[in-house]
């Protein structure tokens, strides 16, 4: 590849174009609606990206038919190229903010661990990684504890 | 082709959305600028009607996009502020 050919970079097409049919609706003034899904996206991820874009775009939701949510956009400054690209950007913060949300629930057990051990003025923890009992000993294993699930395991068939 | 809702015509607002103290409270900060009035409630959802007062009537779909931005803010930080 010859060096002036990798600042040809083409420009993204209209969300119009790439996105499925019925998914964008252009406007009039150069707004434009997309549709997204609750289901996939998330209320949260969905106000966060809108939130993030609200200094550069006027932003209005309604909510749809079948879990569906409609965001109107149209760019503060510049025409359609511009509110078309905030709109692919809105799109990726989206993604980006999903799974922001995602691994925020699945570490919060560990965070809140590490904090209160971090407060805490004796180990909450052992050296082996063993919850420590409110009397201060390791918690010895039990004849009770089915560490790797052995009594509840089926067979596949 | 028509102009978007945040140009143009009555405005519905979805309670689940829009909670009812943030229209309130933009309302209030927006009064030099434009005036609101509750047309219908249906479904969860509220129409309202937004003039912009005659002295800023050059700026508006300006001041109508603006308040419409304000109350969005409005509403995110409620819903994300939630315990």
């Amino acid at each position: 590849m010859q060096m002036e050919d990798r600042n040809l970079v083409p420009a993204p097409s209209s969300p119009e174009i790439a996105l499925p049919e019925g998914v964008t609706r252009r406007f009039e003034d150069g707004a434009l609606r997309i549709s997204l899904s609750i289901d996939i996206y998330g209320l949260d991820a969905i106000f966060r990206s809108c939130y993030w874009l609200t200094d550069r775009c006027y932003v209005y939701l309604a909510p749809s038919q079948d879990r569906l949510i409609e965001v109107t956009l149209v760019a503060k400054e510049g025409g359609v190229d511009v509110t078309d690209q905030l709109a692919w950007d809105f799109v990726n913060d989206l993604i980006d903010q999903r799974l922001r949300i995602d691994v925020n629930r699945e570490t919060r057990a560990i965070r809140e661990m590490i904090i209160a051990q971090a407060f805490a003025e004796t180990d909450l923890i052992d050296d082996r990684g063993q919850l420590v009992s409110e009397a201060g000993e390791a918690r010895q294993p039990s004849s009770d504890d089915d560490p790797e699930g052995i009594r509840t395991w089926q067979p596949a068939s | 082709m028509a102009a978007s809702v945040l140009e143009h015509g009555p405005i519905q607002l979805d309670r689940t959305i829009y909670p009812e103290e943030c229209l309130l409270a933009a309302t209030e900060a927006y009064r030099d600028f434009l005036h609101v009035e509750r047309m219908r409630e249906e479904n969860g959802a509220r129409t309202i009607e937004v003039t912009v007062n005659p002295a800023h009537a050059p700026q508006a779909p300006q001041v109508r996009k603006e308040f419409l931005n304000y109350l969005l803010d409005l509403a995110i930080r409620h819903h994300l502020m939630r315990p």
